[in-house]
């Protein structure tokens, strides 16, 4: 069972919300296989100090999201199939804020939307070296 | 809901049981050091005696004669239960020793400057077990009204402790008292057969006598320790810190104030032979039995029954008045 | 029904009100989570909970009833200070719990011991105040409780022991015990309870679940050129709780669904708009102490709102 999720309690986010992204991007990266099984509520709570009704709620959540189901008695587990369809959206959608605010950013500065882009091809060179380049 | 209250009464205990224990030793000390002496007793001639005589004479008079590890002894024992033992040292040493007397009543014991020790028991005396019953009960009144502070020490800072367990308070306080209670009972009993102890030591055992009248001054005595405890419960059962000072208030005030009955002037003693119905020591020369005298004191006669019931209904009342105290204060 | 309802409760102390008409519900297997300033009225409200004040008003049920001496059979107290017998032994404690409450579990007493480096041998004025405070949370837990009110469980303890007792309060949890408490620690709060409610000067300011308070608010923040400038119908807008302004920054705290101040503050001028979450912290500072800024000049326009 991995224990790599981590949540930050003094962040703005809520923690549900924290577990259930954190939930999404392992699935989705490959670090929750499908049929794995997670953590216990209670184990969990415990292991990261958080409320267990919290992590329930993740649970919850994620089961209705179809990306983790739940058997009773014998625990959570990540689904065979499906999930990745949604943790891949949840991907997109984190990729697409950070370019966002990376594109505001730069604009507050007084770049302009020429300036912008150039920048964005330089950094796209750093990121993604010619000969790997799709 | 009273094992706290045990442990905390057997620390109270302990100092006392330290206390008789003391006296014990000390009584057993001058009991071997006053051997030759004070061996008066059972008297027995030691087997290592030597001349020893016997006399007896018409009234009854006997007189036993011996020496015995260089001392000559003089036994004599009269019909009318007087005991004397002398004592005196046979050798060179003719140093002058002064006069001394002493007197215990019962016991009196005489050093000639001769270096005659004599010692004097008169066994006419009777020791009333009564009158055991009321120096222990002064001893474990003091024992009484120290654990009548059980209340007031709650109130310093423990009853979130106290106030949060599947108990009422007013059956808290009632098992607070019932063992303060059986505590003071038992050391009573310990006291009374300390003494006993002391005296049958002096082979004074037989001389302790009890009548038909003894069962009610013992029962006096009894509720006279219990209206002490309780009165100081009642008097600090609100208390958070102030309960020793108001201990060291109420002993003296109860001594002084059977005297202030007396006074004439502007009628204070009048006033104060009402307080005075509180106060458990003015219900005690109810023993002596001399009622005119006693019905200064209080408002109640002073005979023995009257006092039993004056104390059993104070002991009560200010139990009571303890307990709805102390389930009305806040944490 | 809720496990613990409290209704108006008012309690004063003299001519000062330590409590007024203070009322909550906590749900079964919820961790409730009490938040404010020294004074606030925490202490007094966990008081008249147990019957160790009397309030002038309200009431306190348990499973909708009152509470009684029976009611303490389910219920782990631990108080503010440290109320131990300093001349007895916390084994003499131990055993004086273990008469006192039928649910009293010697093995599970003897685990927490060990967890909190315990000895059960020592008397009480012998241990420092840290170790006061885990014996005050052996003796609660190891009754067992169906509820636990726990008034600053961690006073005093080194942060391996604080970590302990969040946990235990988080197994308790897990089992579906009911558990409410009070910290200073917003960072204990922000990680155990799933409820909170705010006190200062004796009144509830704010209560809701945590995860909902950090959601249904956000701070817009706009940077402006020079700290002349206007805020005009920023007000106007209904979802905006308060405005704060120190320099050349604009903060507006305003509820998550209200789109509009972000807009009106770009058009204000604004060069930079960002929006931020609201952590328990910038939530509780912004019930609690509205004036933080104040020093600087700035203007503070507080609206009462939910």
């Amino acid at each position: 069972m991995p224990s790599v999720f981590t949540v930050d309690p003094r962040s703005g986010v809520p923690i549900y919300l924290q577990l259930i992204d954190q939930v999404k991007r392992s699935v989705a990266v490959g670090a929750l296989a499908p049929g794995e099984q997670l953590p216990t509520v209670k184990q969990l709570a415990l292991d990261l100090t958080i409320n267990p009704n919290t992590v329930a709620r993740a649970y919850r959540e994620l089961e209705r999201d179809e990306v983790i189901e739940t058997a009773p008695g014998r625990g959570s587990f990540v689904r065979a199939n499906g999930a990745t369809g949604t943790a891949n959206k949840t991907r997109d959608d984190v990729a697409a804020q950070a370019l966002s605010i990376a594109v505001r950013q730069a604009k507050s500065l007084g770049l302009s939307r020429l300036e912008v882009a150039a920048l964005i091809e330089t950094t796209l060179e750093r990121w993604f070296p010619k000969e790997e380049a799709q | 809901m009273y094992y706290v209250e045990m442990l905390r009464a057997w620390r109270v205990m302990r100092i006392f049981l330290i206390i008789l224990g003391a006296l014990f030793a000390l009584a057993v000390i001058g009991r071997i050091f006053g051997h030759g002496s004070m061996n008066v007793g059972d008297y027995t001639v030691p087997p290592t005696a030597q001349h020893v005589t016997h006399s007896g004479s018409a009234d009854g008079t006997e007189i036993t004669t011996f020496d015995d590890k260089g001392q000559h002894v003089v036994f004599r024992s009269d019909r009318s239960g007087i005991q004397t033992v002398a004592v005196t040292e046979l050798s060179a040493r003719r140093s002058r020793h002064s006069y001394s007397h002493a007197n215990f009543g019962i016991v009196s014991v005489t050093r000639s400057q001769h270096g005659t020790m004599t010692t004097t028991v008169s066994r006419t005396h009777k020791i009333p077990l009564d009158w055991l019953f009321g120096i222990a009960a002064f001893f474990v009144a003091i024992f009484g009204s120290i654990l009548g502070l059980a209340l007031s020490r709650e109130n310093d800072g423990h009853l979130e402790l106290t106030w949060t367990k599947p108990v009422r308070r007013e059956a808290y306080a009632a098992t607070i008292m019932v063992v303060d209670t059986c505590a003071m009972l038992v050391l009573t009993a310990i006291t009374v057969g300390m003494c006993v102890a002391v005296l049958a030591m002096f082979g004074l055992a037989g001389i302790i006598v009890a009548d038909q009248g003894t069962f009610s001054t013992v029962s006096v005595c009894l509720l006279f320790m219990l209206a002490f405890y309780a009165l100081a419960m009642a008097a600090t059962a609100s208390l958070r810190r102030a309960g020793g000072i108001a201990l060291a208030l109420i002993w003296p005030a109860s001594f002084i104030l059977p005297g202030l009955t007396m006074v004439k002037w502007l009628n204070i003693g009048a006033v104060v032979r009402v307080v005075d119905t509180l106060n458990p020591i003015a219900y005690l020369p109810s023993f002596g039995g001399s009622e005119e005298g006693a019905h200064m004191l209080t408002l109640v006669p002073l005979g023995v029954g009257y006092s039993i019931a004056a104390l059993a209904l104070i002991t009560v009342a200010a139990l009571l008045a303890s307990l709805l105290q102390w389930r009305r204060l806040e944490a | 029904m809720s496990t613990i309802s409290i209704r108006n409760l008012s309690k004063s102390y003299g001519p000062v009100a330590a409590l007024s008409e203070f009322s909550i519900d906590i749900e079964k297997g919820s961790v409730f989570g009490l938040l404010g300033p020294n004074g606030a009225g925490k202490t007094t409200a966990f008081k008249c909970m147990l019957g160790l004040a009397r309030p002038n008003h309200g009431e306190v049920l348990y499973d909708g009833a009152p509470l009684e001496a029976r009611t303490f059979e389910r219920i782990g107290y631990i108080p503010e200070r440290s109320v131990l017998y300093d001349w007895m032994t916390l084994g003499e404690h131990l055993e004086m719990q273990r008469r006192a409450f039928s649910r009293f579990n010697v093995g599970r007493a003897k685990e927490l011991l060990t967890l909190f480096s315990l000895d059960p041998r020592k008397r009480v004025r012998a241990l420092s105040k840290g170790m006061r405070t885990a014996a005050a949370v052996v003796l609660a837990f190891a009754v067992e409780p169906d509820i636990l009110i726990l008034d600053e469980p961690t006073t005093g303890l080194d942060p391996v022991n604080q970590r302990a007792v969040l946990k235990l309060m988080i197994d308790a949890s897990a089992q579906g015990k009911t558990i409410l408490f009070s910290s200073h620690q917003i960072g204990q709060v922000e990680r155990a309870a799933e409820t909170i409610a705010i006190l200062l000067d004796g009144k509830l300011l704010l209560e809701g679940a945590v995860d909902d308070l950090k959601s249904g608010w956000k701070i817009v923040e706009g940077i402006f050129d020079s700290d002349q400038f206007s805020i005009d119908g920023l007000g106007a807008d209904p979802g905006v709780r308060r405005i704060e302004r120190t320099g050349r920054i604009l903060r507006v705290s305003v509820r998550s669904d209200s789109d509009n101040v972000a807009n009106r503050i770009t058009q204000l001028g604004a060069r930079d708009v960002r929006t931020l979450d609201l952590n328990l912290e910038d939530i509780f500072l912004g019930a609690v102490d509205p004036s933080a800024n104040l020093e600087q000049g700035a203007i503070v326009q507080n609206r009462e709102q939910n």
